[in-house]
């Protein structure tokens, strides 16, 4: 089992609406954001529909710093939204809607390593990710409409997945080292140090452009 | 102390990561070290580069994968059919409207069955038609063009009058001495035990010879000894059975296109609605002639090929098919079932002309992956 993307699977220990996140909308949109969530809830398509196109690309960018495929991330981003609709009953709609779809991605992120991990050493997924060690970025070229968006993800995916994932966690998600720690199920030095040599090697390797 | 461990320190520093008395630390040393400062700023210019840099574009991509989402999970699908089903129904409103007719007359008709038999029984004729034969206007043109079809019938004309008189049609067509009138033409109502030959030539609008007249009522005489069938049964009505035939080819649409269009906006949730919406699908694919190998649907064709066609292209019925059966592949736990749902799957994802090809080929992936 990969530890790197153990993690509690705890969905509601997220930010309720209307407190502080960085990471979340605003307070209009997260008034919007729980009326789509209700209304979703009761069967209203449109205001799901609503719901994937206000996350998808957040959840793709996060799933993506993780895994380095751009086709598992996709798959993963379809499952993610299908299994939220399936258990949208269960959702609280007073706690921030994004959070409980990265936790849902993020299981699934670890279902497929765990998949895997089955036809590869740990050692070796930890190293390359999903794909093997490349800085070509396939698909995901398209949606990049700067040299410099192309620096970042390529000097991204070259980073080995327990550098990555941490970085991952920090810079995109905003998550705390407590969190980190717990997702990780590694001691928060661990994410310290993880964390600055993770920045460390983008700066090396992004230095022109900073 | 070390000048690495500030390193390792300014990276926790700067997410404000530290206990109080190793944020004076810090503090301390950054007052002291260049080296350091310059570490830190670096850590907040990499911090911008992520956010001006990890942003994803191309809002085309975004807006189709936000579509393939949603017809992943019906909800695409569910538009279209209801709109084909639509207009579907819209199409078959002259066939309900025949059977609401065939209705009204078989009511008719047992009503009437007296009068139609009136040699046997005269006085029991009834005085009033009830108001809901009254036909309207397009009751009354779905039946004359029924009519149309089928042969001059041979009228018992003294019940023909009496009718006339008593059904109001907006625009009663006038009748003159022995002669038929229009209205008298419409089956149970002026033509009663109407059994007209075949090969004979369609006359509508014309009135009977007296030959025939009296030959009718002979008939009618003949068939009162011989015990026949009560009137209020269909086949003394339409001698063709033309509009038995529209009333059968309506239920048997009905049946299958009910199948597959949702009564009301919702998601099939059950997997009997699946089911049903899958062979449902399968036997239009059939019809459609894209599938010809019906051995290889043996498990979900029931042998009930309808022989309608229909107006959406085979490539959206596959479509409709593979995302159904996606989803029962999803949902069931009989592995029977699995198996046959996916070997749909997989014949669409090696069907290298389909256009659902990528489709197939990608739910393959998935179940796999789900496995």
């Amino acid at each position: 089992m990969n530890k790197e993307f153990r993690e509690e699977n705890n969905p509601q220990a997220v930010n309720k609406v209307g407190e502080e996140n960085q990471n979340g909308p605003s307070p209009g949109e997260k008034s919007t954001e729980r009326r789509l969530v209700e209304n979703a809830q009761n069967g209203d398509k449109k205001a799901f529909g609503q719901l994937i196109r206000l996350h998808q690309k957040k959840l793709f960018r996060y799933i993506y710093g993780l895994t380095g495929s751009f086709d598992q991330t996709e798959d993963i981003v379809q499952e993610t939204f299908i299994k939220a609709w399936k258990a949208l009953d269960r959702f609280n709609p007073e706690y921030a809607f994004y959070p409980w779809l990265a936790v849902i991605a993020r299981n699934s992120a670890y279902n497929q390593i765990s998949r895997e991990e089955k036809k590869e050493s740990l050692d070796r997924v930890q190293e390359k990710g999903f794909d093997p060690v490349s800085q070509e970025l396939g698909p995901l070229e398209k949606l990049l409409d700067s040299e410099g968006k192309k620096r970042f993800y390529k000097a991204l995916k070259a980073l080995p997945v327990k550098f990555r994932s941490v970085f991952v966690l920090r810079h995109f998600e905003n998550k705390s080292y407590e969190e980190i720690s717990s997702f990780l199920n590694v001691p928060p030095g661990t994410v310290d140090s993880r964390l600055y040599r993770a920045r460390q090697m983008l700066m090396e390797a992004l230095k022109d452009l900073l | 102390m070390d000048h690495g461990y500030f390193k390792d320190r300014i990276s926790a520093y700067y997410d404000n990561n530290l206990k109080p008395e190793e944020q004076v630390v810090i503090e301390e040393h950054l007052k002291e070290c260049e080296k350091c400062r310059k570490l830190l700023a670096e850590f907040e210019k990499l911090d911008r580069l992520v956010e001006e840099h990890s942003q994803l574009g191309g809002e085309k991509y975004w807006e189709e994968s936000a579509k393939k989402i949603e017809k992943s999970l019906g909800f695409e699908e569910k538009t279209a059919i209801t709109e084909v089903a639509s207009s579907r129904w819209f199409g078959l409103t002259w066939k309900l409207a025949a059977v609401a007719a065939s209705v009204v007359l078989l009511t008719i008709v047992g009503l009437h069955r007296d009068e139609i038999w009136k040699e046997e029984k005269p006085e029991k004729r009834l005085k009033s038609v009830p108001s809901v034969v009254t036909p309207t206007d397009s009751v009354a043109e779905i039946i004359t063009d029924e009519l149309k079809h089928a042969r001059p019938a041979e009228v018992d004309e003294d019940l023909a009058d009496r009718e006339v008189q008593k059904i109001e049609k907006p625009k009663p067509v006038g009748r003159s001495g022995e002669v038929v009138s229009e209205e008298a033409k419409i089956p149970g109502i002026g033509t009663s035990a109407v059994t007209p030959k075949k090969g004979e030539p369609a006359d509508v609008g014309k009135a009977p010879s007296p030959a025939v007249v009296e030959r009718s009522r002979d008939d009618v005489a003949a068939r009162a000894k011989k015990d026949l069938p009560e009137p209020d049964v269909v086949e003394p009505i339409v001698s063709d059975n033309r509009l038995q035939e529209a009333v059968e080819k309506a239920e048997e649409q009905a049946d299958l296109y009910k199948s597959i269009t949702p009564e009301k906006e919702t998601e099939p949730e059950s997997l009997a609605e699946l089911r049903e919406q899958k062979d449902s699908l399968t036997r239009l694919m059939v019809a459609e002639g894209r599938w010809k190998d019906k051995s290889d649907l043996a498990q979900s064709f029931d042998g009930k090929e309808s022989k309608k066609k229909v107006k959406r292209t085979p490539a959206d019925i596959e479509n409709d098919l593979l995302q159904t059966c996606y989803k029962i592949a999803l949902l069931t736990e009989d592995k029977e079932e699995y198996k046959s749902v996916r070997e749909i799957i997989e014949k669409v994802a090696r069907d290298e002309a389909s256009p659902n090809r990528e489709l197939a080929q990608s739910y393959l992936r998935q179940l796999s992956e789900q496995n």
